[in-house]
């Protein structure tokens, strides 16, 4: 007997793969579907209202919002005590970001070029590890650790070097009684929690750079510095301007770390949760959010100018 | 004539002392100024390892390496004037062209005008003018080949180092590109050592070689040492379509019992001889047919011209050879 050129259907799965076959968009179609309901409808249409929100104001004596279009709401960022808070939020973000990049680098660099095997393992589990316990709880181990009776207050004094905690708490817009109530622990624990979103996509980045440019690029006369600058920061740009957007968004919408570590300045998530919250300021609470938004955006038009996207 | 490349007893091992790999094992060589030299072997021969110890992307574990009279044991790559083309060509896919072909420049901190000016003089000399604008993965591979070509020649090296250079390509390709190399080794007079796999590559292209086995050089010499002479089973295996005869083969062929090489377009076939057995391959070559006949046990291959009357597939056939082309190689 001859076998048949044609098999036998087997049952649902071979009818599904042969109409998948047949018409190829349909398995796309299915599988886009939820996740561009859930990004379309639940994000993009709260993040509409959130935009409409911020152009409407609120009558100062009844505290009803009016729903007329103004730019009132927004004027009223410039005041000097929201537009500190904007400052204090961008300056904390930034500097955060800086940190986190500085600190990232090395650990990526050594994952991406050295690592191998149980070293690659243990890399991506001391990253991750961090993320498995509770936000909360590693802010709470924070404030005991920065408390001037904590591990880094009694280090110092045991080693003799309190004076450089008191050196830096005495610097001005830097004060507190301890390091947990001073913006330096705020700055600490943001660096902290926000790390491995920046290690990362690092890592990632620098892994597609092949050994042979670099080694191409010292071939060629260059020293490691040079080497640096022309070929993995360009290289790596993407992955650093991606973790960069993490650390500095994060930073940018928290409420929780600058109320529970520093000298309780408001930052913008704070003054959203508040004016949403206890004031019923929602227009300001929206205005408030559309900053780190159109900072963000106009972060990305920079990077893209300055080439960041050009090597993806 | 001077010794542009010179190696002492050199090893490069790696992993623990007491159970090292040995990469390199006691290589000596020596490679004159302005040849083209080819470094031939299997694929973890060390012939690449070699290469890297010139270029400084290895460091020896023993012995000398001197470039031009020059102890290099101390000096990083970037301060050795000699330049690679790598096997993945490992051009910068954020620079275009231009500035990728004028890098060596920029890093010694040469202005602009001046290194752009000078790179298009590199990129006219590889037929690529005209290409400054694009971007790497815009070109083909024939043409990113070029372009590390043009980009390890603007620093004017005094030894260029190609590793695999053309082991990307397509044959015809490649066919044009080592016609173009050996041309441009030839213009500029330039030392060229060349890392390939491919006999044929570097029987054509060297003027001197060295056959990489297991860590250590089996034989150096010119193109036609190599491929006549062969100093040792592995070389005639490696290198050509010699055939190799085991001591008694070679004894019933009336010479002495050692190892031989023996030529196909030297063998002959023969109606009756000391040894004969049947035809197990034909093998349609254009110019001529090769014929491969079980000798007693040993495979033998033989070049019938074309035009010759050439046996069936299981025929019984001797052999017939001119004494002389026979080449003895030792009895171990």
């Amino acid at each position: 007997m001859t076998a048949s050129a044609i098999l036998p259907e087997r049952g649902l799965a071979d009818r599904l793969t042969a109409v998948f076959w047949r018409r190829p968009r349909l398995l796309l179609a299915l599988l886009l579907t939820p996740p561009l309901l859930w990004l379309g409808v639940v994000y993009l249409g709260s993040l509409a209202a959130l935009l409409l929100q911020s152009f409407y104001s609120i009558d100062e004596f009844s505290g009803v919002v009016k729903e007329e279009f103004t730019l009132k709401t927004y004027g009223e960022l410039f005041r000097p005590s929201n537009f500190d808070i904007l400052v204090r939020t961008v300056t904390m973000a930034a500097l955060v970001t800086l940190a986190c990049a500085v600190l990232a680098f090395p650990i990526a660099y050594f994952a991406a070029r050295y690592a191998k095997g149980h070293w690659k393992a243990a890399f991506y589990l001391g990253v991750m590890l961090p993320l498995w316990s509770s936000y909360l709880v590693k802010v709470y181990a924070w404030k005991l650790i920065l408390a001037k009776e904590g591990i880094i207050g009694w280090a110092a004094e045991q080693t003799h070097t309190s004076w450089i905690i008191s050196g830096l708490l005495s610097i001005p817009g830097l004060e507190g009684s301890s390091l947990s109530t001073s913006p330096i622990g705020t700055f600490m624990v943001f660096v902290y929690i926000w790390l491995p979103y920046m290690i990362l996509p690092m890592q990632a980045a620098l892994e597609r750079v092949p050994n042979s440019m670099l080694e191409a690029s010292a071939d060629l006369g260059a020293t490691r510095a040079q080497t640096f600058r022309t070929v993995v920061l360009p290289l790596a740009l993407p992955g650093v301007i991606a973790g960069s957007i993490f650390t500095f968004s994060l930073t940018l919408g928290d409420y929780i770390i600058p109320q529970i570590i520093g000298n309780s300045a408001n930052f913008i998530g704070m003054a959203v949760y508040q004016l949403q919250g206890t004031a019923g300021n929602i227009p300001l609470a929206a205005a408030f959010a559309v900053v780190p938004i159109g900072i963000m955006l106009v972060y990305l038009a920079l990077a893209r100018r300055m080439g960041a996207f050009d090597a993806l | 004539m001077t010794t542009a490349v010179e190696f002492l007893n050199v090893s490069r091992h790696f992993g623990p002392a007491s159970a090292p790999v040995r990469a390199v094992d006691g290589v000596d060589l020596s490679i004159a100024e302005g040849s083209f030299f080819a470094m031939l072997g299997p694929s973890g021969s060390g012939k690449t390892t070699c290469l890297r110890l010139i270029s400084g992307f290895e460091k020896p574990t023993g012995g000398t390496i001197r470039i031009f009279g020059e102890d290099v044991s101390n000096t990083p790559p970037h301060l050795r004037n000699v330049n690679t083309v790598f096997q993945d060509y490992a051009l910068f896919p954020h620079m275009n062209v231009r500035d990728n072909v004028a890098y060596g420049l920029m890093v010694k901190g040469i202005g602009r005008a001046q290194r752009h000016a000078k790179a298009e003089e590199m990129l006219a000399l590889v037929h690529l003018d005209s290409h400054g604008d694009r971007k790497p993965g815009q070109l083909s591979g024939g043409q990113r080949q070029r372009v590390a070509l043009a980009r390890a020649l603007v620093n004017e090296p005094r030894v260029l180092l190609l590793d695999e250079p053309l082991g990307a390509l397509d044959l015809k390709l490649r066919e044009a590109m080592q016609d173009e190399l050996k041309a441009l080794q030839k213009r500029l007079g330039l030392t060229f050592v060349f890392v390939t796999h491919d006999q044929h590559e570097a029987l054509s292209m060297a003027d001197s070689l060295a056959v990489f086995n297991e860590g250590k050089i089996a034989q150096i010499g010119s193109p036609q040492d190599i491929y006549d002479r062969p100093a040792t089973r592995f070389v005639a295996d490696f290198v050509g379509s010699s055939n190799v005869l085991p001591p008694a083969l070679t004894k019933v062929l009336g010479g002495p019992a050692e190892w031989a090489s023996l030529r196909p377009e030297a063998t002959r076939l023969a109606a009756t001889g000391p040894a004969s057995g049947p035809v197990t391959a034909l093998r349609y070559l254009g110019s001529g047919t090769r014929v491969v006949i079980d000798l007693q046990g040993t495979e033998v291959a033989a070049l019938v011209p074309a035009g010759q009357p050439v046996p069936a597939e299981g025929a019984t056939t001797a052999i017939a050879f001119d004494k002389d082309a026979l080449h003895l190689m030792g009895s171990t």
